[in-house]
């Protein structure tokens, strides 16, 4: 139960997503334009902040840096762009994670959970463990018994995603949609060629499995392999 | 350029000094030779004159007269050739003497130069004076003459030509900084600007240049805006229905709904990516087909390593431009790759290789697969094994913006091959 800011011009998405946030136990809290919607987040002091980057009043960019001038409150951005450049420019710019459109109700859940769940451990302190692999969310730093493990953005993020569900199998479309931002799109081969990089980097190989065992026909599980 | 213009300085001044200095040494040949005839008739005249005043103050016309007045006015070319057939004076007998003594003077050309033959005046006894201008006083400083003007025409026709080449380099060069700044365009560097310079002419083209690359700049990034507008204008009606659907009760056909979206993000998707993978980005637009084909190999390599498959790379050493960004030539050999994965089963190998062809660089990537079923697969649209043919569409296109093909065929297992040809990379 979490209140929650949304701006969004577009009446429709507004209104179903209110609708979807309202289902789930959320105040909400709606807005169509930057200016309105600033003055929401100063007076409601909302636990979360979903922004569209398409305002018609004000780039969606500028907006959140105001955002950020005045309260650190997390921030989802809504954007309709998903290129990496874009990406890491909102990112960079003090958004606490991203949506492309067209996205899902399953996953804008799934990202509030863990933005409201992060914002609740407090963000810097995202480490998690399984067996030797111990991994450091905010630093982005991986260590394998202790030992750095030199990995590429996109193996990092989907070595997040697996710890991030240790022991459950993640289908490659959670990891096309998760790390990729693909939801519907994107090569399944795409998510192989990774797999294979991180098996390597993690001392195995799909003949001989540790961490990462393939459940054939549904996905990817990271699993402690002396548990 | 400036060769040519220099040869035809060349040319036109030579004609111009030929045209001068001939007439000009022939009139100074005239002039020396008349200076000379000029002179020994003077003296002739004076000394028949002096001998006319002897005559006719009584004195006779014998050898101790002549000899005087030839002492007094004449010198040692002149002779007198009294009537008595003596001659006073250092001179050969000439058949013109009896031709003047007939009353008229005049000049002869001889053997050795010209002889000038004057009558004495009143003479009845026919006495002639001669006198002779040796060839070498005839043409008295013409040599020098013509020397000096030879070396003026030569200093004239060098001065031209120094100066043409200097002309020719100031015509060039603004010139070859607008070719210089023509290819970094072409090349996508649409930085590239050249400060207008020359005649008024080539420093207007320099302008218009300048004034077209503005132009391009302004285009492209009215075509990136498009493409990130079309994104939003397509992806926000879809957010909003898919949102919509999904929040409708399952027995509202919701699922099938649902399916139908899913097909559509894709195709709108692909739609995006193709549009703004065509709008051109800045910065170069040429990329080493070897380097990205070595990389993209290895990183495919280890997913072949796991699944039993054999690599084979065939990729000559040195750089093999492409006149495609490195993303868009990374684009489309990743989609090659990720079809020999998507239409083969585990543990068939496969093999790229890049030529070096005259016609232009190619990349050929062979699998040991059960080959394509047709080659329609590349036109637009057409499906192989359910799914669409447009990843390689990608590659059919970025083959053909260099001005190159995409063509289907059979590997020598008999699996499938897939050559991407490029144009030339200076087509």
């Amino acid at each position: 139960m979490a209140t929650i800011v949304l701006v969004e011009d577009d009446h429709t998405i507004r209104e179903t997503v209110a609708r979807f946030l309202a289902g789930l136990g959320h105040h909400v809290v709606t807005s169509g334009r930057a200016l309105e919607g600033l003055e929401q987040v100063v007076s409601e002091s909302p636990d979360l902040v979903l922004l569209d980057l398409g305002l018609p009043d004000l780039d969606g960019t500028e907006l959140l840096k105001m955002i950020r001038a005045v309260t650190a409150i997390p921030v989802i951005v809504i954007t309709a762009r998903g290129d990496d450049g874009d990406v890491v420019h909102h990112l960079d710019a003090g958004a606490d994670d991203y949506l492309v459109k067209p996205f899902t109700t399953a996953q804008l859940g799934a990202r509030i959970r863990a933005v409201l769940r992060r914002s609740e451990d407090g963000a810097s302190a995202e480490r998690l463990t399984v067996g030797e692999l111990a991994l450091d969310a905010p630093a982005r730093e991986a260590t394998l018994a202790g030992s750095r493990l030199d990995l590429s953005p996109k193996e990092f993020d989907l070595l997040l995603l697996l710890a991030r569900r240790a022991g459950e199998v993640v289908t490659k479309r959670d990891m096309l949609a998760e790390v990729w931002r693909e939801p519907y799109g994107g090569s399944d081969r795409t998510v192989d060629v990774h797999l294979s990089w991180l098996r390597r980097k993690l001392g195995e190989s799909a003949a001989e499995p540790r961490y990462l065992r393939t459940v054939f026909g549904v996905g990817v599980k990271l699993v402690d392999p002396d548990a | 350029m400036r060769r040519r213009l220099s040869l035809l300085v060349l040319a036109v001044t030579s004609m111009v000094v030929i045209a001068f200095v001939v007439p000009l040494g022939l009139s100074v040949r005239d002039q020396a030779e008349s200076r000379a005839l000029n002179r020994a008739q003077r003296t002739a005249q004076s000394v028949a004159a002096g001998l006319a005043v002897a005559e006719s103050l009584g004195a006779d016309l014998d050898v101790g007269v002549a000899s005087l007045v030839v002492a007094i006015t004449g010198d040692a070319e002149t002779s007198v050739h009294l009537a008595d057939g003596t001659i006073v004076g250092d001179a050969p007998d000439s058949p013109n003497v009896a031709v003047a003594a007939s009353g008229r003077a005049f000049t002869a050309r001889v053997a050795g130069g010209v002889e000038v033959l004057v009558p004495v005046t009143g003479d009845t006894a026919a006495t002639v004076v001669r006198t002779f201008v040796t060839s070498q006083e005839l043409t008295e400083g013409v040599a020098a003459a013509w020397l000096a003007l030879g070396v003026l025409g030569v200093l004239l026709i060098g001065a031209a030509v120094v100066v043409a080449g200097r002309l020719g380099r100031s015509l060039v060069r603004p010139v070859t900084h607008l070719a210089d700044a023509a290819r970094r365009m072409a090349d996508g560097d649409l930085e590239a600007r050249v400060e207008p310079a020359g005649p008024s002419e080539i420093a207007a083209v320099g302008d218009a240049f300048n004034h077209l690359v503005d132009r391009l700049d302004d285009l492209l990034v009215a075509e990136r805006e498009s493409v990130a507008d079309l994104s939003h204008r397509l992806r926000t009606p879809l957010t909003s229905l898919r949102l919509q659907v999904e929040m409708l009760p399952d027995h509202l056909a919701a699922p099938s709904l649902l399916a139908d979206l899913d097909r559509l993000t894709l195709q709108v998707d692909a739609l995006i990516s193709d549009a703004s993978r065509r709008s051109p980005a800045r910065g170069p637009r040429t990329s080493d087909l070897g380097a990205v084909t070595r990389r993209l190999v290895e990183f495919w390599s280890v997913l072949a390593d796991d699944q039993g498959r054999a690599v084979g790379i065939d990729v000559p050493a040195g750089p093999i431009p492409v006149p495609l960004s490195d993303e868009e030539l990374s684009a489309a050999i990743e989609t090659l790759l990720e079809n020999v994965f998507a239409h083969t089963p585990e543990g068939a190998g496969y093999a790229v290789a890049v030529r070096t062809d005259p016609e232009g660089p190619r990349l050929v990537v062979d699998d040991a697969g059960p080959g394509f079923p047709d080659a329609e697969v590349v036109a637009r649209g057409a499906t192989i094994g359910g799914r669409t043919g447009l990843g390689l569409d990608i590659a059919r296109r970025a083959a053909e913006r260099t001005g190159g093909v995409l063509v289907i065929g059979r590997s020598p297992s008999g699996g499938g091959r897939v050559e991407m040809r490029f144009g030339s990379h200076r087509r």
